[in-house]
């Protein structure tokens, strides 16, 4: 179904390729699995097959990718859409119409087919795809697994032979990521379509693909092949695969491996104590906010202790994002805030931003300098401090693993360097409390690894951790507490790993594979996370 | 569309400060009734400001006009200040603002979807672009406060125009990126596949040709205009042709066409062409000219009354 033939692309500008020799073929009917890490090339292979590379883009291209009968060399990714479906990431952003039956149509309506057909296939679509209750309501008040949904519908609606998926699940909570990929599979199954999915979350997907194209970092293609061959050559696999590593077992997972890391689980100590009495250095009480268009948090209360990272959890919608704008004062809120005993709910952003640092889920907007190093330095000055002792920039950069990419422009950098990035130029202001909100979105699991052993190294030097997440791994590999906000209200409050295992829905793999809540992620297994900070 | 196209066009033709008024006021009217948007301090404060700068321009660098309201002994800078230079400044000003409430109550009106549809298929590029354009003001608005709510967040307190610089290529950089993204998914959605196809080329090709030779004809013969006019008219319909029907575009809802409509596309249109009458026949009427000497705007209740059938929208419910 599709054939890619020594692909080699390179974009306009760049000084080396974002793919390099790329060979392979799909059948028809095969779901395949794209991973690699961040920059690795996975969107631009995804691109290269609905047309986008190189007509959209421009750039450099060399070989083929053949798409049914269609060689992309000559068919652009408007006259590809009738046999490519394509969904994006944040699919809210690419949204053409207001309304979810418009969405749907407007691709129908692209390719010229009658009022009556249209109207047929988008109610076929409804149908089939179980949209009934989001019918006519407006995408912009869609959940984020709503709107992921509505993206998949409307590249489905036109009955394409191939489906093309870039991170559908990066933004869902795990609830509504799991849905959607059950989803998937069974339309994949019914229609026999083939299907690429560029995806991060290995676990969960792995029992549905026949295939996994795996990209090295310089675009290349590092494996190809089915999952039990490829995946355990990763360096970085799935959660059951990295447990199995470092119990110093065979990371090929057969029967006999997934029964004995099962005993071997199911015999790993209790949880050590929490010390506890520690003072609290962020105390929040009463938080609340109200958007006009209804949805409300309400009175939510919590303390950070010295040290200690908590994670704010909750399906999609819950009110994570709020609760951290609030805290930085990008909300004006009911209730008070308090660090080092020192109330700080009267001040400002500016005034809060001399304690507490904020990273949003997405740092484009946060980068704004013209060079890495620049960024540091905007803040250094932004906060009237002398670069030197704890605002060394330098040392901050070298911290995070900058100074390869501290000339270079932020934007053009990968998902993980962009954060690391985004992390140095707030850090160098040395805050006493720290909120992440969704700080992985986008990453692949080695540069999730490496923050989440940044986070460890700043809670030993006695800050503070407010981690806003979807990501239950990363939320058990940082976090010694954690509360669950539901609907804006706080619904539980605890020790993350009780916390994860009392909510089905929110069970890490190791949980959900032992049925027991220690422990909970693979950081568990051992003292030294590991990990290699250079190589992103 | 007709009612933008018509008060825009207007707007462009007439100088006179009275009717500039008229069609911002009908403009604002159009926005709070159709659109829900009541008039803002924002709006007024935008207003004031696009009349204040050209006033002060005008005002700063015109020497013209004899009523001199200030003037100094210094060479270059001293003078002389006139009123009418301030008056001149102002009324470009007040033009240039009433153009933008058009053509802001036009987006607020016509999303930038509809925009899409509505172009002829053959346009179907100018119609991506048109389309990108009209998504530009509003993303660049929200990268705007992207950006300022990253710089508090890192400790950097707004203070106006002086932050301006640092904003401007981030916030470019912002609304270009999501440009970008929204041409994506039009690209992947398959707008513009083979929007004309090869006949048509050849047909649009053969349009252009006869445009060209009915301007050659004009230079060489005016006195048999009505030959090049035949060309350009022929020209023109090839051109239709192959506009409206290349593509093979359709509409899932097709809108109805009601009586409204017809009296809003009828009437906005039918002002349009007595600006243009206007300006051909009695240009005074519809002028300011504040040089030399500043004197009041003429006012002409008929040319007022058929400014404010602009308003007409804002009682009769139409179409976008």
């Amino acid at each position: 179904m599709i054939e890619i033939d020594r692909l080699t692309y390179t974009y306009p500008r760049a000084d080396r390729p974002a793919l390099s020799g790329i060979t392979l073929r799909v059948r028809e009917g095969d779901t395949v699995l794209v991973t690699g890490r961040s920059g690795s090339g996975k969107s631009t292979l995804l691109g290269a097959i609905n047309g986008l590379v190189p007509h959209f883009y421009g750039g450099r291209f060399s070989g083929r990718v053949v798409v049914g009968d269609r060689d992309t060399r000559a068919n652009r990714a408007h006259d590809l859409a009738g046999i490519v479906g394509t969904a994006f990431q944040e699919p809210a952003t690419r949204f053409i119409t207001r309304q979810v039956t418009d969405e749907l149509a407007f691709g129908l309506e692209a390719a010229g087919l009658s009022g009556a057909e249209i109207g047929r296939r988008v109610r076929a679509t409804i149908e089939r795809l179980q949209l009934g209750p989001l019918i006519d309501r407006p995408l912009d008040q869609l959940s984020g697994g709503e709107q992921q949904r509505v993206a998949v519908a409307a590249a489905l609606a036109r009955e394409p032979r191939v489906l093309v998926l870039d991170e559908p699940t990066s933004q869902l909570d795990t609830q509504s990521a799991q849905g959607v990929l059950d989803w998937l599979r069974d339309l994949c199954h019914q229609d026999g379509l083939t299907t690429l999915i560029s995806e991060h979350r290995l676990g969960r997907l792995l029992p549905e693909v026949d295939r996994v194209a795996a990209l090295g970092r310089r675009g290349e293609l590092e494996a190809w092949g089915a999952p039990q061959e490829v995946i355990p050559s990763l360096a970085y696999g799935p959660p059951l695969i990295e447990a199995a590593r470092r119990l110093g077992l065979p990371s090929a997972l057969s029967e006999d491996t997934l029964a004995h890391l099962r005993n071997r689980l199911l015999a790993w100590p209790p949880r050590p104590r929490q010390p506890s009495g520690a003072e609290p250095r962020l105390a929040c009480r009463g938080i609340g906010f109200a958007f006009p268009a209804g949805f409300e948090l309400r009175d939510i209360g919590f303390d950070v202790r010295w040290g200690e990272a908590v994670a704010v959890l909750g399906g999609n919608g819950s009110g994570k994002t709020t609760l951290l704008r609030c805290l930085m004062g990008l909300l004006t809120h009911r209730g008070q805030i308090s660090i080092d005993g020192t109330a700080f709910h009267d001040r400002s952003v500016v005034g809060r931003a001399q304690a507490m640092a904020y990273v949003p889920q997405w740092p484009s907007a946060f980068l704004f300098a013209d060079t890495v190093r620049d960024e540091v330095l905007t803040t250094l000055q932004y906060h009237g401090l002398e670069p030197g002792g704890m605002h060394d920039p330098e040392a901050m950069l070298q911290a995070f693993s900058l100074m390869p990419v501290a000339d270079r422009y932020p934007r053009d950098l990968s998902a993980g360097e962009r954060q690391r990035t985004a992390l140095a130029a707030v850090m160098i202001a040395a805050p006493k409390v720290v909120l992440l909100d969704e700080p992985t979105l986008g990453m692949d699991s080695k540069s999730q690894a490496q923050l989440a052993r940044r986070i460890r190294t700043w809670k030993q030097a006695g800050l503070s951790v407010v981690v806003a997440t979807h990501d239950v791994e990363f939320a058990a590999a940082v976090a010694e507490r954690a509360i669950v906000l539901q609907d804006g209200r706080l619904a539980a409050e605890g020790a993350t790993a009780e916390i994860l295992f009392e909510h089905p829905g929110l069970r890490t793999a190791l949980q959900r594979f032992a049925g027991r809540s220690w422990p909970a992620c693979v950081q568990d297994l051992t003292t030294d996370a590991g990990g290699d900070d250079a190589d992103d | 569309m007709a009612w933008a196209g018509s008060a825009g066009g207007i707007a462009l033709l007439v100088r006179n400060p009275w009717y500039l008024l008229l069609i911002a006021a009908a403009a604002v009217m159009i926005r709070w009734r159709a659109a829900g948007q009541r008039p803002s301090v924002g709006m007024l404060r935008l207003f004031a400001g696009m009349m204040v700068f050209p006033t002060l321009l005008n005002f700063l660098f015109s020497r013209a006009g004899e009523t001199v309201l200030l003037e100094f002994p210094v060479r270059f800078i001293g003078g002389p200040y006139t009123l009418e230079a301030m008056l001149f400044g102002a009324t470009a000003g007040l033009q240039l603002a009433s153009l933008l409430l058009v053509m802001l109550t036009f987006s607020q009106l016509l999303s930038p979807t509809d925009l899409l549809r509505r172009i002829p298929a053959g346009l179907a590029p100018a119609g991506i672009t048109a389309s990108i354009a009209m998504n530009f003001a509003p993303q660049a608005r929200r990268s705007f406060d992207a950006v300022r709510e990253a710089q508090q967040v890192r400790g950097h307190a707004p203070r106006g125009f002086r932050d301006l610089r640092g904003i401007v290529t981030p916030l470019v950089i912002l609304s270009l990126e999501s440009a970008l993204t929204v041409g994506e998914g039009l690209a992947t959605r398959g707008w513009g596949a083979a929007a004309v196809s090869d006949r048509g080329r050849r047909m649009a090709w053969v349009g252009v040709g006869l445009f060209a030779l009915g301007a050659i004809a004009w230079s060489l013969a005016p006195s048999r205009g009505w030959i090049a006019a035949a060309l350009v008219g022929l020209g023109a319909g090839l051109l239709l042709v192959v506009l409206t029907r290349s593509g093979s575009r359709s509409r899932y809802r097709p809108e109805v066409w009601k009586r409204s409509d017809s009296l809003i596309v009828g009437v906005t249109l039918g002002v349009l062409g007595l600006a243009v009458v206007l300006v051909a026949l009695a240009p005074t009427l519809l002028a300011y000219e504040p040089y030399p000497q500043a004197v009041w705007p003429t006012f002409s209740w008929p040319v007022a009354l058929a400014v404010s059938l602009l308003a007409l929208p804002a009682v009769v419910p139409g179409h976008d």
